[in-house]
């Protein structure tokens, strides 16, 4: 059994938020990791990327503790629903309660959607993540995610 | 070689010796090049475009020159229906290839809203109908037969041959798009099972292509609106002359059906009612005594969608009993707003004009319209909380009554998570938005039932669009747990911005609506404002809070009374008790608060539980270590009062300026704080404390 990705397992850094986005290649992770880093927040925030989980053994020393797990599929093409579902397998409980969200690329054209919405639904619903629903290379809406990604929490 | 003219390009295709050949042929790609550029960048006028598209549909070059020449079809203004109807004949002749004919048909779609009239157009409808067993072209056929399409056209055999094909091809979207709308004119004829979300029948499949005449319309029209000042009149919208409308806008223009011909003009001899017998034309309509005098003449308009624009037409809407015409215009809404909000990318002004006509439209039939609310619940799945904000909430307030589980589900939920991730001023909307919802829904869709009846009451409005199945037994229920879901989002909401002004503004907004439901809309009492939200607000830093908090436990107290009084000895109802003990205890916590200085005393009254007593322990208390606890939140020295009670003081004589002093003028002060508007206080003492003197 490979390595589960455990809330707390390192002491997290005092105001601090890091966030691990995990999307396959192509779904848009990196833009999606310069979009978070434009924000200006009131801590300091930073933003590591994976194609897939498990993380590999060897850095695991030098990686932090992840505050919040980011999903990110892309909903015009199967293969990224697969990942991600595999990827949420290797995941602590902990992160499901309101420390993950779901994010869906792709959103916006119901045309080339390569499965039906109810799919990603029923996956949100099974890990209680939240769904947001944005096409990232539209800059409008990238600006929205991001604020809805950083805004302050309880 | 220079640039041709359009005209001499124009001349070229018209000119019988003219080389036809395709290959090697120069002046021909120039020729072709020039109409080419001329219409990607102005347009080409209405005569130019009869012209060519007859060269075009003749066949007279070859294939491919012909397909190019239709694609550069792209008009500048309106499309002659001349045009139109020449290319239909030369599709009888088979001379075009099949390709070719499906393309023109494919054109006439996109231009189809510019055509400047469709009377002889719609004459060819049998015509058209039978390019329906052309496998290529049927698809676009039954588009624009779908388009053409009036209550006359539909008939039995033409519904037996569409059922045919169905069962030679198969069933196919486009088909039972055309079966679909004949089912909407002769539901008794065509009897066609569908699935329960309605699909989108026909796709757009040159989108490109419409992409490029929408550009070129817009530039047009851009260039031909004069810069005139607007002279304000009665019917703004509707009226103005067809040409000079933006072709871009969604919802079309007002054309009756009528011809022009028909029209007979009233003139002062006396005429016999049989005489007027023809329609009055729908653009002579200007004021609403124009609407009274000729309401048994008026021709309702070609497409009904032009009702959203035109004010009058709407109370026409509302008096005729017609189903037929609220079908049409769900149908039509349904259609657009599918395409545009849905399939649509990101926001855009025509969709913000349109939705603006439609909250117009509701709020002026005072009642959501059923196929608004399937639209709604499909875009908030993927809405990204942004685009068409206003207008999407706005939309939500006029939903109807459906049951809570399916309520939370599929509008409440991904309101949450809107509201969860999104800035104070966005929270402040959603609140405002949900409370509007509770608001229609006291007020239309609850209706007291009468105590010497059994029977339910039927509701007290008739609705324009089809009444939906018995609402009356569910509605009290989805209240009250909306009630609770709104209490939950508030708690949430003031937590996470720390109590934001405006938040908190909002969410006392709400225990007031709450607290006053009964005295407004007679509904029935069934639980209070959580403990969280009251407390958090007497203890609040704004005056504001502290003074509604105690207005809302007032209006709660003459709910109870007044329902009790209307009960009387039919007995208590369920739930009372509870409530009242609720209530009780809130009341003698703000009470102990701000005027018996006796805030958090659990040790002098062990036996008396208040609910403050059940929220905090002496020792949470004790751990805070503020001194004085019992008077730091009494009504001198209450934080959010205390620039108050300090203007009030510098006003005193010089020998009672000191707080010490002040105890005994504490009902100056409480007329101090009603002039600055906080009347909640005042009300709440005088409610409740008996005066000794």
């Amino acid at each position: 059994m490979a390595e589960i990705l455990k809330y707390l397992a390192k002491l997290p850094t005092p105001l601090t938020a890091v966030t691990l986005i995990v999307g396959d290649e192509g779904a848009g992770t990196l833009e999606l990791a310069n979009l978070l880093l434009q924000q200006i927040t009131d801590y300091h925030l930073r933003v590591h990327t994976a194609t897939r989980l498990p993380l590999p053994e060897d850095g695991a020393a030098s990686r932090p503790n992840f505050d919040f797990v980011i999903f990110l599929l892309d909903i015009t093409r199967m293969e990224s629903f697969k990942q991600t579902e595999e990827a949420l397998q290797y995941v602590d409980v902990a992160y499901f309660h309101g420390r993950s969200c779901l994010i869906v690329n792709g959103a916006k054209k119901p045309d080339r959607w390569a499965n039906d919405y109810s799919i990603v639904e029923e996956l949100a619903n099974a890990y209680n993540l939240q769904i947001i629903c944005c096409q990232l290379e539209d800059e409008e809406d990238g600006a929205v995610v991001r604020r809805r990604l950083t805004a302050p929490a309880i | 070689m220079g640039d041709l003219y359009v005209e001499d390009a124009v001349e070229y295709f018209t000119n019988p010796h003219s080389r036809t050949a395709t290959r090697g042929n120069v002046p021909l790609s120039n020729a072709l090049a020039a109409i080419n550029k001329e219409a990607s960048a102005n347009g080409l006028s209405p005569d130019s475009i009869t012209i060519l598209l007859d060269v075009a549909a003749s066949s007279r070059f070859s294939d491919t020159v012909s397909q190019k020449l239709v694609k550069c079809l792209i008009p500048r203004h309106t499309v002659s229906e001349d045009a139109v109807v020449r290319a239909i004949s030369w599709l009888c002749t088979n001379i075009p290839s099949s390709n070719l004919q499906a393309l023109i048909v494919r054109w006439i779609l996109l231009v189809y809203d510019l055509i400047d009239s469709k009377d002889r157009l719609h004459a060819l409808y049998g015509l058209i109908f039978h390019f329906i067993e052309d496998d290529t072209m049927c698809p676009y056929i039954c588009h624009l037969l779908h388009l053409l399409t009036r209550r006359e056209d539909v008939r039995l055999f033409r519904i037996r041959r569409l059922l045919n094909l169905q069962s030679r091809v198969g069933v196919q979207t486009y088909i039972s798009g055309l079966l679909s709308i004949y089912r909407l004119y002769y539901p008794n004829i065509v009897s066609l099972v569908m699935s329960g979300r309605r699909k989108i029948f026909f796709k757009n499949t040159d989108t490109a292509w419409a992409q490029v005449i929408r550009k070129v319309q817009a530039r047009a029209n851009a260039v031909q609106r004069p810069i005139t000042v607007q002279v304000p009149s009665l019917a703004v919208r509707g009226t103005k002359p067809r040409h000079k409308r933006a072709k871009l806008q969604l919802v079309p223009s007002l054309q009756s059906a009528v011809d022009q011909t028909d029209v007979t003009v009233p003139t002062d001899s006396i005429q016999t009612s049989i005489s007027i017998t023809a329609g009055m034309k729908l653009e002579q309509i200007h004021t609403f005594e124009d609407l009274l005098t000729n309401v048994d003449r008026l021709e309702l308009p070609m497409q009904v969608a032009a009702l959203l624009r035109h004010p009058h037409l709407q109370h026409l809407l509302l008096c005729s009993s017609d189903r037929l015409l609220t079908t049409r215009l769900s149908y039509w809404l349904h259609h657009t707003l599918q395409e545009e909000l849905i399939l649509g990318n990101g926001e855009n002004d025509a969709v913000r004009e349109l939705l603006d006509m439609v909250v117009t439209f509701t709020d002026f039939i005072q009642e959501g319209v059923p196929v608004l609310d399937d639209i709604i619940i499909r875009y908030l799945m993927v809405w990204n909380g942004r685009d068409y904000r206003s207008h999407v909430l706005q939309l939500i307030t006029r939903m109807g009554m459906m049951p809570f589980s399916d309520l939370r589900e599929c509008i409440l939920e991904p309101l949450r998570q809107i509201y969860c991730s999104s800035s104070v001023y966005v929270k402040c909307q959603v609140l405002y938005c949900l409370l509007q919802l509770l608001t229609n829904y006291s007020a239309l869709e609850w209706v007291t039932p009468d105590p010497n009846s059994n029977t339910l009451p039927l509701p007290n409005t008739t609705s324009v669009f089809s009444p939906k199945a018995d609402t009356q037994a569910l509605a009290l229920t989805t209240i009250q747990e909306l009630i609770a879901y709104i209490d939950k989002l508030c708690v949430l909401g003031l937590t996470q911005e720390r109590d934001h002004a405006f938040l908190m503004h909002y969410t006392l907004s709400y225990m007031e609506l709450a607290s006053t439901l009964g005295q407004r809309f007679g509904v029935p009492l069934q639980q209070v404002v959580s403990a969280f939200l009251i407390y958090r607000c007497v203890f609040a830093l704004h005056a504001m809070a502290v003074s509604r908090v105690c207005g809302v436990i007032c209006d709660y107290c003459e709910q109870y009374r007044m329902m009790a009084k209307k009960a009387g000895d039919a007995g208590k109802q369920e739930g009372w008790d509870f409530i009242v003990n609720t209530l009780n205890g809130y009341t003698l916590d703000i009470c102990d608060t701000l005027w018996r200085s006796k805030a958090f005393s659990f040790h002098l009254n062990p036996k008396r539980s208040t609910m403050i007593y059940h929220l905090t322990s002496a020792d949470a208390v004790a751990r805070t270590r503020v001194a004085n606890f019992h008077t730091a939140f009494s009504l001198l020295q209450h934080p959010a009062l205390m620039g108050f009670t300090q203007s009030f003081l510098k006003q005193q004589p010089d020998e009672d300026r000191s707080l010490g002093h002040a105890h005994k003028h504490r009902g100056k002060l409480l007329t101090h704080l009603q002039e600055r508007h906080l009347q909640g206080v005042d009300r709440f003492i005088h409610t409740f404390i008996r005066s000794k003197d």
